[in-house]
């Protein structure tokens, strides 16, 4: 894991958020600097938005965010580069025809010599045993296939945290255990938003979201109790 | 969906730089115009119907390849006949005809990616209109190439949910949905792309 | 250019591809189906407007000259563009252009009322059928060397198919812009 000198991974004063005339974060205030952070939340809790904060893809209406060490607004490249982002339906984020080259999209960016990219693609796909998918065509993929190639090509920029967007919402059971498996062992920073309760058992904090402010703060254990008695009542 | 052309060999025509066959391909149609005399024409025909046999391209593939652009042509020299005269319209089939064959033999030899780099260096002297930048531009063809199964994808779902409802195929019914839906998704790829490009 | 408006661009792209794969448009009284894929021409005009609307067409003609089976009926390819159709594909470009400037310009993002109906129905005229046929008959007059009135009565029999595309278009433009409007650009 990246060590952070002390420094927290997250941290969130008196953040609010206006996305189309509407408030959708109040006054968040939030400091972590555990390896895996949960999210969970109705739908329209906010979680999503504060999930695109974390990578600089929204920033705070007021208030200051800063991501390992890094202010949102003002450092909005630097944070990009440092985190990576997981989309919910990977149809979406994949966006050349072939695998290969969408892998290598990132690298394109940072005059890195063709052959390298192309060694650091195979290296990627050879970590997760899909090298044979290398010169498939995207169509032609299965949902946990195209959900393990958007990780990769997020993990190709070797990112220090990695936010992920409910990865597994769109995938059957064995494909989420996959993704499940390959979360727990990344060594980066992860931010989890999921209505998969189960996947943050082994997490280390998790955040309950409702009505854009942040409700429990706790371990998984307390904060899936509680979360679970509120939609129960 | 089999998105390719290409024909698979090793002649001169598919190892010629792609540029070369299109300046070979722009100085036979400029040629073409200022030649009348049919010993000429009628050579060149023969000369580019050589060139078929001569890059292998299998009996299969000739009704697919030429069938509809020749039929096209006969038309129009027949057209041309009629409104014209025998002259007009023989000239007509014979310039025409050996140019769509022509440009056929280089679609068949040249591989898609070649010609999208060929394009990409044709634009570059216009790379200082912001669209046209040579990264944006080879951007934004992969984007349609990635999105076009899925939207025909998206477009044979829309028809079946309609046909499972009892509605008859109506094209309003069916290029609406597909229209608001593929923009609705416009935001999620633009985030995509947002937070993987660092530039 | 932001990031959206190539999305938009490529994605508007692929729709008039996959409107070349769909099943055509079935009309009473006209033999052959017409085509949608000439609908997506004059779609991408009114929807996205003139800039992104015809940077969608030049991205899709590009895709077709590259050789990619993207024209109606699965064909691609330099002969398509040589050919006797070359003029109409280009006149594609232009006419998106024009359907688009004069959507942009003539009517209200958010009024959609009777006299934006007939603004959309001229402008998918004009550009979709006059833009077009313009460079189509220039070509074919050149080719054929035949006069540009003869060219023009025979291209006559098309129209029909064409005024029909223009309605459903009309109506189609209207129906987007209601559930989902974006600004024309």
């Amino acid at each position: 894991m990246v060590h952070l000198e002390g420094n927290p991974v997250l941290e969130f004063s008196d953040v609010d958020l206006v996305r189309n005339d509407q408030k959708v974060l109040h006054n968040l205030n939030v400091t972590t600097s555990e390896h895996r952070i949960g999210v969970i939340g109705a739908n329209g809790s906010g979680k999503s938005s504060f999930a695109r904060l974390l990578n600089g893809l929204l920033v705070p209406t007021n208030g200051c965010a800063k991501i390992l060490g890094h202010d949102v607004k003002q450092s909005t490249k630097e944070v990009r580069r440092q985190v990576g982002f997981v989309f919910q339906n990977p149809d979406n984020q994949i966006v050349y025809p072939v695998v290969s080259e969408d892998i290598e999209l990132g690298l394109k960016g940072m005059n890195i010599p063709k052959a390298e990219r192309k060694a650091k693609v195979e290296e990627i796909l050879s970590r997760f045993n899909l090298l044979h998918l290398k010169d498939r065509s995207v169509h032609m993929l299965s949902g946990g296939e195209k959900q393990m190639i958007a990780l990769s090509s997020v993990l190709i920029m070797q990112p220090k945290m990695i936010v992920f967007d409910e990865p597994t919402t769109l995938l059957d059971l064995r494909n989420r255990n996959v993704v499940a498996s390959t979360i727990m062992a990344l060594e980066q920073y992860v931010v989890l938003v999921t209505h998969d309760l189960e996947l943050l058992s082994a997490f280390d904090r998790v955040l309950v979201f409702d009505e854009g402010r942040i409700t429990a703060d706790d371990s998984p254990k307390e904060a899936i109790a509680w979360y679970k008695r509120k939609m129960a009542s | 969906m089999d998105l390719s052309f290409y024909l698979h060999g090793n002649s001169i025509l598919h190892k010629m730089p792609t540029w070369s066959k299109f300046a070979l391909l722009v100085a036979f149609s400029i040629a073409f115009y200022a030649i009348h005399d049919f010993k000429i024409l009628i050579t060149k025909l023969a000369l580019v119907i050589l060139l078929v046999v001569y890059i292998k391209v299998p009996l299969k593939r000739l009704k697919a390849m030429f069938a509809l652009p020749l039929f096209m042509v006969l038309l129009f020299s027949i057209f041309s006949f009629v409104v014209n005269d025998l002259n007009a319209g023989l000239l007509t089939f014979f310039r025409l005809s050996s140019l769509v064959i022509l440009a056929a033999c280089v679609t068949v030899t040249t591989k898609i990616e070649d010609f999208m780099a060929f394009i990409e260096n044709l634009l570059l002297p216009l790379s200082f209109i912001p669209f046209i930048k040579p990264a944006t531009v080879s951007l934004t063809l992969s984007l349609t190439l990635r999105f076009i199964p899925e939207i025909f994808k998206l477009g044979m779902d829309i028809k079946e949910a309609q046909a499972a409802r009892g509605l008859k195929s109506n094209p309003i019914a069916l290029i609406v949905p597909l229209i608001v839906l593929t923009l609705k998704r416009a935001d999620d790829i633009s985030d995509a792309l947002d937070a993987r490009m660092l530039d | 250019m932001a990031t959206k408006d190539i999305v938009f661009i490529a994605l508007f792209a692929a729709i008039i591809a996959a409107l070349g794969f769909l099943p055509a448009i079935p009309v009473a009284g006209i033999p052959a189906p017409i085509t949608a894929q000439t609908l997506g021409v004059m779609l991408a005009g009114t929807i996205l407007g003139p800039k992104r609307g015809a940077l969608a067409v030049a991205v899709f003609l590009i895709l077709v000259l590259a050789g990619l089976p993207l024209l109606a009926g699965g064909r691609g390819g330099i002969e398509y563009f040589v050919g006797n159709s070359g003029g109409f594909l280009v006149g594609w470009f232009f006419g998106a252009f024009v359907i688009g400037f004069i959507v942009k310009n003539f009517i209200s993002d958010t009024q959609i009322n009777i006299r934006a109906h007939f603004i959309i129905l001229i402008a998918c005229f004009l550009g979709g059928i006059c833009v077009v046929y313009l460079p189509g008959i220039l070509w074919i007059a050149r080719n054929t060397g035949s006069s540009f009135v003869d060219v023009y009565l025979g291209s006559l029999v098309f129209i029909p198919g064409d005024f029909i595309k223009v309605i459903i278009a009309m109506l189609v433009t209207v129906a987007v812009r209601r559930i989902y409007p974006i600004a024309l650009k």
